[in-house]
């Protein structure tokens, strides 16, 4: 069978392919270790206990985290859901910042229920690194009753980074709730939660992580006490099994129903997998893909590049005279170069970008990516614009 | 040898437990205790030797290890 060879650039929606590791580690754990974690007190439920335990602490000393303080989830989604609805009070008030993905605007804007509302402050500033202008931002957002500052350590569409440990020092000094969707950032960025003051940092199994989609995480920085995160989710636990109400330690707290223990498997096989290959190796590595990327499209005239001045991540959003992002996308996958076009669950930043009405297109690497997959893309970006 | 169970309420933590006592040399198997010895029902612990009791008390207590208890077991 012929198989065509496909260039794939939407690793910020998921990284793909996997580390060869990480299919092995989820093949095992269904073979061997596939007994319920923390339920049975047989060999196999125990061996798939102690792989969710090793996951557990791996992914806590990339954060500075305790591994019982890293509760598993479905998707960062549900993290995001669980420390936004678990943290946040009645009639306060939520501030986050201008280019949130719709896994923080969402959440946060159902709290109307609870009649707490939000602010946005402007996390991009003037130019890259302006954390003074971030800062001020957030200040003039603050109001007497705000809990809670909610922040992307990187933006999913703009090359844009919050200065956690600034911000993480203002909201220690107001006695603030400090939530990161690190969705974007963990994996290629070093974030110790203690030293930026964070409370909960949510990220998914299958982006920086190289992990199976169906995982994700919380992790609880220490100044949050285990009661004082409210359950969205009620169920067992395989532990306090006499009580109504779940357990009040953590991570048991936070985690009602069988835990994805394949997919936990692999997201261990994947931070072993960034372990060694470096977290800020690979962040270096992403960010000249995308400066080679900038250079070569640079030389279209039609394609208009957004903040080309600014290098951070893996990320790359752009536009082409006299095509819709949808046919960009399209054209493109014909040639075999997987691309995402639309507004990628992230309106608001859009709106910073003036691309709310069009969408854009984005082109995203990863660690398996090469200089020769921006060659290829180069090359049918500009066969396509040819054809207009 | 004597044996005895120290309570940790939850898998989670009798495998830190474990681990953090295999650390400082001291062997400790991960159990899940009996309905009875449990609070609130089903409860997770480690079984280690009684002798140690007082080592495994002070490690734990550096450890931030919470809510732990001992459980006399059998010889």
């Amino acid at each position: 069978m012929m198989t065509r060879r496909i260039i794939y650039l939407d690793n910020a929606a998921t990284t793909f392919p996997k580390p060869e590791g990480v299919i092995r580690a989820v093949e095992e754990c269904m073979r061997y270790r596939g007994g319920n974690p923390g339920r049975s007190s047989h060999s196999v439920s125990v061996a798939a206990a102690q792989t969710v335990y090793s996951a557990r602490a791996a992914i806590a000393s990339m954060c500075g985290a305790e591994p019982e303080r890293v509760a598993f989830t479905l998707n960062a989604t549900y993290a995001l859901n669980l420390a936004i609805k678990g943290l946040v009070r009645p009639y306060s008030h939520v501030v986050i910042s201008n280019i949130e993905h719709n896994s923080v605007l969402r959440p946060v804007s159902s709290l109307s229920s609870m009649k707490t509302d939000y602010s946005l402050f402007d996390v991009v500033g003037k130019a890259q690194g302006d954390t003074e202008g971030v800062l001020a931002s957030l200040k003039s957002a603050l109001r007497g009753n705000t809990g809670a500052v909610v922040v992307c350590h990187r933006s999913n569409t703009l090359p844009v980074e919050a200065p956690l440990e600034a911000i993480g020092e203002l909201c220690r000094k107001k006695g603030l709730t400090f939530i990161v969707d690190a969705s974007q950032s963990f994996g290629c960025v070093e974030t110790d939660i203690e030293k930026c003051g964070i409370s909960a940092l949510c990220a998914p199994f299958h982006k920086g992580l190289y992990g199976p989609q169906g995982g994700g995480f919380a992790a609880f920085g220490k100044s949050v006490s285990d009661r004082e995160i409210r359950t969205i989710m009620q169920g067992g636990s395989g532990s306090a099994s006499s009580e109504v109400s779940m357990p009040g330690y953590l991570p048991e707290r936070l985690e009602a129903g069988t835990v994805p223990t394949p997919a936990i498997a692999g997201a261990l096989a994947g931070a072993e997998f960034v372990k060694r290959q470096g977290a800020s190796r690979i962040d270096r590595y992403e960010r000249e893909l995308v400066e080679y990327m900038k250079k070569r499209l640079s030389r279209f005239d039609k394609v208009k590049v957004y903040f080309p001045e600014r290098s951070c991540g893996g990320i790359l959003l752009f536009n082409a005279e006299g095509f819709s992002g949808e046919e960009l996308a399209a054209a493109l996958d014909k040639r075999g170069i997987c691309v995402r076009s639309g507004l990628h669950c992230s309106p608001l930043s859009h709106r910073v970008n003036n691309t709310l009405s069009c969408g854009a297109v984005r082109a995203s690497v990863s660690a398996f990516n090469s200089y020769s997959d921006v060659d290829a893309f180069a090359d049918s970006l500009s066969a396509v614009l040819s054809l207009r | 040898m004597k044996k005895c169970y120290v309570s940790m309420s939850t898998m989670t933590l009798a495998q830190k437990a474990r681990n953090i006592l295999a650390l400082n040399k001291i062997k400790a198997n991960v159990v899940k205790l009996t309905v009875d010895q449990s609070y609130g029902g089903c409860s997770w612990g480690v079984e280690t030797d009684c002798d140690d009791q007082e080592k495994i008390r002070r490690i734990l207590d550096i450890s931030d290890i919470p809510g732990y208890r001992f459980i006399r077991g059998k010889e």
